[in-house]
């Protein structure tokens, strides 16, 4: 193997971290509450401006204001299922989605009015330029990503997997009315899930702010990544978005390195309508998708 | 009253009000009853598919650019008057429309999978136009002007707004129609329920793709005018999610599946978004969070919307 | 003269063999009646005759044409008509035009289709709520609907899937006119039914499903003194 085509790897594999994330986030708001959330982007694009702001405004370093990032987007997530969504829970899914989706303008605008549709930037002091491994060059924002990633990860599993509310939310996402039968208050749990899923996509987004410039529309160029990172691990699948993520990274570079830049985004939309098709219930099998 | 009435009344105000302004508007005024028109065009494409049969769209600026794309390249590549290249667009629409509709369909995607189908189906589009230097690329094609009414092209704003009224009431008389028959009944009965439609002998999958290809056609149809008013496109501009969304919005606020609906969501969407952006001149954004909030209001507290809540008002009070 | 065939067929969901080598033959102008216990597959075998599922394997012949292969529309189109378990009214449509959706199975024609629509809401008791919004409509009414349904689409055959269920004792008693009505009528019937008196005292055969199998046929006097019956589904029913 070349050293491009490594380098193309490393890349995709790094940023395709951060989309595991964002999509783990996507995937849990999905599971738990099938609602096909298009307001993930603009979450993110949220976490994005608090990094920036508290960064900038306080002059910490990004990955201390990460903590404010994540803790407004569980409140906005929490807000947003308890206040807004969950009023029309009986609702036929396609107006939880336009709900989302006006949501999503909201968040987005607001953003656009503040912030202004000009470009910002971060630069984060003490950080070492390109690191260089050979041939290979790694820059150490994308590095710190990945780890933030990994340790957020493991907090997120833990939390679903050894904790009270965790299991509560699981049930939730298995049997709904076997939840409220085991007396788990779904109106609450729902609202802890979708806070999760926020914060999930709000760490995202502060994770690449120190590697991209940031506008207020840029969640939207994620929005539909993390859909199909999430169906193609399977709805509901929380390994499965985590694999997904680092395929389309993957996918994503490689494409941009064998055929262009701007084509990189078409194999991913592709393969995700191929996916969509053949296999709904994403490459690992186990789904949540709703019966009928 | 009742329903009949209800859309003879509206029916009445609506024709009242588009001769009223065609006398008497212009410039400004003018503008925004075109743009008015063009999100009623487009809402009532979304409402056939959508609104009635219930195959939940995200993506119908694949059918807006496609009549876009078909009409300006035929005419800038070979001089194809538009107004033959607007029904080519229309049928290159319906086309793609059945394409997409019987990969999802024969594959039994429904609501979000499917709407997430069709959103990415606009986005192959876009990248596909973007990325073909033939097609004008990422940087759009700009329509000569000449100023010729066998081209498609009006000396005055009040020709274009005559020319999409026709449309809009083309696609209104077709749902009206669409209503009364077979067709509307089988699509109302598969949205309701497709096993039991099928069990009552419909061909859900034929209705389906009739109900996608009409959707496309008057969505391609809004596309060429869409080319041919503003004089320029870009697959940035007609491929966006923003004309899906825009295709669902007057539907949503007016109320889908209903005759009227969407002309009314229309009719209150676009001027007050205008008055928004004239209003807050140095803050962009504002006309956007008021259309959020638009959605977000009405989905929670009148899924029906507008014209969608009148009729259930008044068959109530005439069933008590 | 054998109107319906089934012979052999199976269906099976990842492992579980919800319909396992089933055959049974339903002669033209019979009420035949299917039971068993919750699972048993009753419901599953409905689906695969009706081309709701595809069955794994066997085939099904009616009237002569193997349709085990067929969409659920054409199969409609071929004389069998269906109602399910759970009603399925089109909520946003009156009764009328609930029924005239089957109606055009027939006809072509607007008027021959309403025409036939409202002399299947009438044949089934319905013609005063001909306007109502059918989500209007209470369970017994709904039951009739789509009874109303099934017969506007001129069915030779009607597949009844616990159309008594829910309902209260009066409606019960007419609703056993109203198949009666309908077998006089001229048309098949296989029905599915929990309600024992009721199901015994209108089929002329019984079939008894259990875990996907057939294990007994016969008259319903037969079938009722059926050691194995009594075991597997009567007995549990009478201990309940």
């Amino acid at each position: 193997m070349n050293a491009q085509v490594f380098q193309a790897l490393l890349d995709g594999l790094l940023m395709g971290g951060v989309y595991s994330l964002a999509a783990l986030g996507l995937t849990l708001i999905f599971g738990v509450m099938k609602i096909t959330n298009f307001a993930h982007g603009a979450m993110m694009t949220v976490g994005m401006y608090v990094v920036y702001v508290v960064s900038t405004g306080l002059g910490i370093s990004p990955y201390i204001a990460l903590i404010f990032s994540a803790i407004t987007l569980f409140a906005l997530g929490y807000i947003i299922q308890r206040f807004l969504i969950h009023r029309i829970s009986d609702a036929p899914t396609h107006n939880q989605l336009l709900l989302t989706l006006g949501v999503a303008y909201i968040l987005e605008n607001t953003l656009l009015a503040v912030f202004t549709p000009n470009y910002k930037s971060l630069e984060v002091e003490n950080l070492p330029g390109m690191i260089q491994i050979g041939a290979i060059s790694v820059n150490p924002a994308k590095l710190i990503a990945f780890g933030v990633v990994l340790v957020v990860t493991a907090a997120i599993y833990i939390v679903l997997y050894r904790t009270r509310i965790g299991k509560a939310i699981r049930a939730c996402s298995q049997n709904r009315e076997g939840a409220q039968l085991m007396g788990v208050v779904i109106k609450n749990t729902s609202a802890i899930a979708f806070g999760i899923g926020a914060l999930c996509t709000g760490i995202a987004g502060s994770l690449l702010t120190p590697i991209l410039s940031i506008y207020p529309t840029l969640g939207e160029t994620f929005q539909l990544k993390c859909f199909v990172i999430a169906i193609l691990g399977g709805m509901g699948n929380l390994w499965g978005a985590l694999i997904s993520g680092l395929i389309v990274g993957v996918v994503e570079s490689m494409t941009g390195y064998f055929a262009g830049g701007s084509w990189s985004d078409l194999t991913v939309y592709a393969a995700f309508i191929l996916i969509l098709l053949a296999k709904p219930s994403g490459l690992f099998g186990r789904s949540n998708r709703r019966e009928h | 009253m009742n329903t009949k009435k209800i859309n003879n009344v509206t029916l009445i105000s609506l024709a009242v009000l588009a001769t009223a302004f065609l006398i008497v508007a212009d410039g400004y005024i003018l503008c925004i009853g075109i743009s008015v028109l063009i999100a009623a065009l487009l809402g009532q494409s979304w409402n056939i598919m959508s609104g009635y049969a219930g195959q939940f769209s995200f993506g119908h600026a694949v059918f807006f650019g496609i009549g876009a794309y078909t009409s300006t390249l035929l005419y800038t590549m070979f001089g194809v008057s538009p107004w033959i290249g607007m029904f080519v667009g229309a049928i290159a629409a319906a086309l793609v429309g059945s394409a997409i509709g019987f990969l999802s369909f024969r594959y039994k995607l429904r609501d979000d999978y499917f709407a997430l189908a069709t959103l990415a189906f606009a986005e192959i589009f876009r990248i596909i136009f973007n990325n073909t230097k033939v097609f004008g690329g990422a940087s759009g094609i700009l329509i000569p002007y000449v100023q010729n009414a066998a081209e498609f092209q009006f000396a005055s704003d009040k020709t274009y707004f005559a020319i999409i009224l026709v449309l809009v009431a083309a696609a209104t008389v077709f749902i009206a129609f669409m209503t009364r028959s077979k067709l509307g009944l089988n699509l109302v009965a598969i949205k309701a329920n497709q096993e039991a439609a099928a069990a009552l002998g419909v061909n859900v999958l034929k209705y389906k793709l009739i109900a996608i290809s009409a959707s496309a056609v008057f969505a391609a149809l809004a596309g060429t005018f869409y080319s041919q008013y503003y004089g320029f496109i870009d697959p940035s501009i007609v491929f966006a999610s923003a004309i899906s969304v825009e295709a669902i919005v007057p539907c949503i606020i007016g109320g889908s599946g209903t005759l009227y609906g969407p002309l009314l969501g229309a009719l209150l969407i676009i001027p007050l978004q205008e008055i928004c952006n004239s209003a807050f001149t140095s803050i962009s954004g504002v006309n956007m969070i008021l259309y959020g909030v638009l959605i977000a209001a009405f989905i929670i507290f009148c899924p029906d919307g507008i014209y969608g809540r009148i009729i259930k008002f008044a068959n109530k009070k005439r069933g008590k | 003269m054998t109107l319906l065939s089934v012979n052999g067929v199976y269906k099976h969901f990842s492992g579980n063999k919800a319909v396992d080598n089933v055959s049974l033959e339903i002669k033209e102008g019979e009420i035949v009646g299917l039971i068993g216990a919750n699972g048993a597959g009753k419901t599953t075998l409905f689906n695969c005759l009706t081309g709701y599922y595809r069955a794994d394997g066997g085939s099904i012949i009616f009237d002569g044409k193997h349709i085990e292969k067929l969409k659920a529309h054409l199969i409609c189109r071929m004389g069998i008509g269906r109602t399910f378990q759970i009603a399925k009214p089109f909520g946003d449509l009156s009764v009328l035009d609930n029924t005239v959706v089957g109606a055009y199975n027939q006809f072509k024609s607007k008027s021959e289709a309403y025409a036939e629509a409202k002399r299947c809401i009438d044949f089934v008791g319905l013609s005063e709520k001909s306007d109502t919004d059918a989500s209007d409509l209470n369970t017994g009414e709904k039951r009739r609907l789509e009874l109303a349904r099934a017969l506007a689409t001129g069915p030779r055959l009607l597949l009844l899937d616990e159309v008594m269920a829910g309902l209260t004792p009066t409606e019960s008693v007419e609703m056993v006119e109203l198949i009666r009505k309908i077998r006089k009528s001229g048309v098949t019937i296989l029905m599915i039914e929990h309600i024992m008196p009721a199901l015994m005292s209108l089929s002329d055969t019984v079939y008894v499903l259990d875990q996907g199998k057939l294990i007994c046929k016969g008259t319903p006097a037969e079938v009722s003194e059926n050691k194995q019956v009594i075991e597997s589904y009567l007995g549990k029913t009478a201990e309940a």
